[in-house]
């Protein structure tokens, strides 16, 4: 017992030493602070710290008392508006106006005196308005109310039955009474504290060290105050790179490691690159305004003999075996500006600059799309797309299916499944999608295919498989960081920022 | 993309056997179609555009039943001869030139029937036909009609009794006042005269697109149909027309030529095995190709595949190879990843990105991800300066309805919605900026609390500093920041950033109640310097 006293003593911060003298059996915190002469914070932090070391228990009262208000106070010495109204009613009968002027109250008073005295009986109505025997007898006797005011400030709840109504009453008028709350904090000391201010506390402990202390060696001979070290302490935040851009590096890092070479282009793009270089028909549903953000504006457009292929193709399917589509090809319509809708336009602004020399060719980007959507929990006007294309001859669709699964391995996501789908520009098609245990059903994470020779040949020159996906990274991301909803994902709230998980794949 | 209701019932019949939901959903996933949900007797189901012919229970039926092996192959329709004849008159081809016309006769309507023909037939003018611009159909019920018929044009003076009016109206009336006129009157937009088709009685059947005439209408006890379907492209209206009148054979409807349409001969393409294998990764022998064929409806015959009129999605031999994997099962290949050696490498621009990114996160800033679409007031008009973002033409809402032309108004806005939480407020960002000629990268810092000119100016001198840059800085006036605390930063006779304190002005108009100072840096000039 001896033992942990003396190890008690030692985890005694020099505040708590300062405070713990002055703690009797029963003492408030607003008396050890005019006793103590510490400041009130230095004192509150000292009893926290003890508490913590139950040395003492902190009991936290609150007291509701029932006090004089503006008014009040000035009643008090005036005397209430009723008595006031009576007395000038005293000597001779008056109109309200002149009682009003004569008493001096103000509107509000003179109406709420009208109608308490109407009550009691204790005033004539008319014209003029005239007293009462009863009347007179009040102004000798000491109205209800008066007594009452006197007897505060009183705490609420000592109130007895006549008072407490009076009380109420009171409080309904215009700042007579008021309630105030005050909250006291009075400290008992345990039986481990009782046992603590008996032993000598001033012993000499070394507190926090410094250069003079590790020089001259201070520190010999000595007992180092303990701390607490398993008490919290404030939180510190560092600096920190974006989450959603933490994730976005793992995932390029996954091509890379692959062998993937990244790409990178605008976000304002030609509705060439955007649709045309990738067979869409300039009618195509998805062109239209509710998908597609358009821009005024004009950027260069490629050279003059692809625009050729191009329309060629769109037409009547050019030297690719295809039919095409059967419609005139518009260059102007393929010059508006659009938000590029995907990364995809990427992909076939690499396709058209690829050397024969470079194939085999691996190519991939995680980058920002848009589409003019209603934004809710899973639909967003700007998102990330992680993007590939691989340029083999030999390559196949079980190889398509083997990079996605091995990247949505990568991700964690281990029960996949791909089922056909339908793109413009890719054939085969594929919807890649994950089994979401908790929602029981399949969840799409993204396209890809194998693009068709009406796109490769006019870039390309000639029709080597190309293997291309342009997957929803956002989707794949949110389980690991418990977020729902994708709005949640960029709504910058810096709380959510400093505290959330670092990406650690 | 277009979803449709099926009757589960009715398409199981259709079918031709019965499958318990999870077999169907599976089915019909990997048949390549996209389930929304089920409930009771309703499937809704997510159509891909270049399959029309799937938009109703017939087409769904025929397509569903060969994959799973219950009626496989490519199915015959025979169409039979007859006298039905129309004229066209050439006044149409200015306005609506392209026509296609058949006759179905012995329908056997019930209501599921019915529902899925009136249903089919919204759908295909839709989707396929681009809302009856490249494609409008008209049905009739064929014993009201006196043939030949022509397909003329009339005043819009022209009078006759348009479905659901009870009484005669002027073409021009009717454009005016129906609510399917006035819904497509834009088609005919501009034009003195109105397609009409017209039988020998002068009886009005259509006035394409628009409405069909109330005397020729199909009703539950019509038995007989005529089919009328006009466009702008006559492969498309060749194809509507093949696609409504198989789903009428699937019921028991027989075909009858108008004009020697419809043509439903499949088409004949040749798709090499080797090609097929190739592209797929398998090593199909012949016999299992024509089977996988089978499965999705599709014929073989000497070397070609035969593609059955009512598909409109095979342009390419590629297409058919997609049947194939449809047909293998997309759950039944191998995933492979192959021995392609390339060598890996991250762009250099994003490489220095991190590094600068990593930078500003150890001077213990947050790093923000803000959108690139904001408004005029938040680019402009709070920030007190000329720029002039560049408008969306079809902006969502006015909250978005520009691209950004520089970045620290989205910062501002982050500011803006963080007020509640402590302080100091230290935060950056690296992101696209818009302007008439170009795009850029810039990076952005601001810092709200108890700051001052210094501490931007710290951080900026710190990052430049770090990558080996010497950075003049020039007092130098800017609308949004205080007159003598702010300075523009040249690098090489460059200029690349801005660093300053936002003037209380541009504070208030922001909503923001503590100071800010902060800087925006161009990342793409100063990466292109650091290139040289």
């Amino acid at each position: 017992m001896q033992q942990e006293v003396k190890k008690l003593i030692e985890t005694l911060h020099p505040l708590e030493r300062k405070v713990l003298p002055y703690l009797k059996d029963q003492v408030t915190v607003g008396e050890l602070v005019t006793q103590s002469k510490l400041l009130e914070v230095e004192v509150t932090r000292a009893l926290q710290w003890l508490g913590n070391k139950k040395i003492l228990q902190m009991e936290k009262e609150t007291h509701h008392t029932a006090e004089l208000s503006m008014n009040g106070k000035i009643y008090l010495e005036k005397g209430l508006p009723e008595r006031r109204f009576l007395q000038v009613l005293e000597d001779e009968e008056l109109t309200l106006k002149e009682i009003q002027d004569k008493a001096a109250l103000d509107k509000n008073e003179l109406n709420i005196s009208l109608g308490l005295l109407k009550k009691l009986g204790a005033i004539t109505l008319g014209k003029e308005l005239g007293i009462t025997d009863y009347g007179r007898k009040l102004i000798t006797q000491k109205l209800l109310e008066e007594t009452f005011l006197k007897t505060l400030p009183k705490a609420l709840d000592k109130l007895d039955g006549t008072e407490r109504k009076l009380y109420d009453l009171l409080a309904k008028r215009k700042q007579i009474v008021e309630t105030t709350i005050k909250k006291t904090t009075t400290v008992y000391l345990t039986t481990q504290g009782k046992q603590l201010t008996k032993s000598q506390l001033n012993l000499e402990l070394i507190d926090t060290i410094n250069r003079k202390t590790l020089k001259e060696q201070t520190w010999k001979g000595k007992t180092f105050r303990r701390y607490d070290v398993e008490i919290n302490v404030p939180h510190l935040h560092g600096g920190k790179r974006h989450f959603v851009n933490q994730a976005i590096d793992y995932i390029k890092r996954i091509w890379l490691d692959l062998g993937f070479k990244e790409m990178k282009g605008p976000l304002l793009e030609t509705s060439f690159w955007n649709f045309d270089a990738l067979f869409q028909p300039q009618d195509h549903p998805a062109r239209e305004m509710h998908d597609t953000f358009f821009v005024k504006g004009t950027k260069p457009t490629p050279n003059k003999e692809l625009i050729q292929k191009i329309k060629k193709t769109h037409e009547t399917g050019w030297t690719t075996g295809s039919t095409g589509w059967g419609y005139q090809w518009s260059e102007k319509i393929a010059k508006q500006l659009v938000l590029r809708t995907h990364t995809t336009a990427l992909s076939v602004r690499t396709l058209a600059q690829l050397k024969q020399t470079d194939i085999p060719a691996k190519y991939f980007s995680v980058a920002k799309c848009f589409r003019n959507e209603t934004i809710d929990w899973k639909h967003s006007f700007e998102f990330n797309q992680v993007e590939g294309i691989v340029v083999d001859e030999n390559t196949t669709f079980r190889h398509l299916l083997g990079y996605l699964k091995e990247y949505y391995h990568k991700l964690g996501f281990d029960k996949i499944r791909f089922r056909p789908a339908y793109f413009p520009y890719t054939e085969m098609s594929v919807e890649s999608e994950y089994y979401n245990p908790t929602k029981k059903e399949w969840v799409e994470f993204g396209g890809a295919g194998m693009f068709r020779p009406e796109v490769t040949k006019p870039l390309l020159g000639h029709d080597t498989p190309v293997l291309a996906w342009g997957q929803g990274m956002e989707r794949a991301i949110m389980d690991y960081y418990n977020i729902k909803d994708l709005r949640d994902l960029y709504n910058n709230d810096l709380k959510q920022l400093k505290e959330i998980k670092m990406w650690m794949k | 993309m277009p979803t449709i209701t099926l009757n589960k019932k009715d398409l199981l019949k259709l079918v031709g056997k019965q499958l318990n939901d999870t077999q169907l959903l599976d089915r019909m996933a990997m048949l390549g179609t996209d389930v929304e949900h089920m409930k009771g007797n309703e499937i809704c189901v997510e159509i891909f555009p270049n399959r029309p012919d799937l938009l109703s229970e017939e087409g769904f039926a025929r397509a569903l039943s060969s994959f799973i092996g219950k009626k496989t192959g490519l199915r015959n329709y025979k169409v039979q001869k007859n006298n039905y004849s129309y004229k066209i008159d050439s006044k149409v081809k200015k306005i609506r030139p392209y026509v296609g016309a058949a006759v179905v006769k012995r329908v056997q309507f019930d209501k599921a029937f019915y529902e899925s023909f009136m249903n089919l037939q919204e759908k295909l003018c839709l989707t396929h036909g681009r809302n009856r611009k490249k494609v409008a159909i008209g049905a009739h019920d064929l014993d009201t009609i006196q043939f030949p018929l022509t397909y003329t044009t009339k005043e819009l003076d022209y009078t006759f009794k348009p479905l659901d009016m009870g009484k005669e109206l002027t073409l021009r009336q009717i454009l005016n006042k129906h609510p399917k006129g006035k819904e497509y009157a834009h088609l005919l937009e501009g034009q003195k005269n109105a397609p009409i088709w017209i039988d020998k009685q002068k009886q009005v059947l259509s006035m394409p697109p628009i409405i069909n005439s109330e005397e020729t209408k199909i009703t539950t006890q019509t038995k007989n149909i005529f089919f009328d379907v006009t466009g702008t492209d006559q492969q498309a209206v060749n194809q509507a027309l093949n696609i409504l009148v198989t789903a009428c054979a699937d019921r028991g409807g027989k075909i009858y030529a108008v004009n020697k349409q419809p043509n439903l001969q499949p088409i004949k393409i040749v798709v090499k095995l080797d090609y097929v294998n190739k592209l797929l990764g398998l090593e199909l022998k012949q016999k299992e190709y024509e089977k996988l064929l089978a499965k999705m409806g599709l014929g073989y015959q000497q070397g070609k595949v035969l593609v059955p009129a009512y598909r409109v999605d095979v342009l390419h031999p590629m297409d058919i190879v997609e049947d194939i994997a449809i047909a293998y099962g997309y759950e039944n290949f191998k995933p492979e990843i192959p021995n392609i050696s390339t060598v890996g490498e991250e762009h250099s621009f994003e490489k220095f990105k991190r590094v600068v990114s990593t930078t500003m996160a150890n001077y213990r800033l947050l790093e923000t991800n803000t959108h690139h679409l904001s408004n005029l007031t938040e680019q402009k008009t709070n920030m007190q300066t000329q720029l002039t973002p560049i408008p969306l033409t079809n902006a969502l809402n006015e909250d978005y309805s520009c691209l950004r032309v520089w970045m620290l108004p989205s910062l501002l806005q982050v500011l803006r919605n963080n007020k509640h939480h402590e302080y100091p407020q230290k935060i950056y960002e690296i992101g696209t900026i818009f302007t008439e000629k170009e795009e850029f990268q810039r990076l952005a810092c601001v810092l709200s609390g108890d700051v001052s000119y210094t501490d931007a100016r710290q951080i900026l001198e710190g990052l430049l500093r770090n990558l080996g840059v010497e950075a003049h800085y020039k007092e130098t006036k800017h609308g949004s920041f205080i007159p003598g605390r702010v300075a523009r930063i040249t690098i090489k006779g460059k200029k690349v950033a801005y660093v300053g304190e936002l003037h209380p002005q541009v504070l208030q108009a922001n909503s923001l109640d503590m100071p800010v100072s902060c800087f925006e840096l161009n990342l793409s000039v100063l990466y292109e310097l650091l290139k040289h």
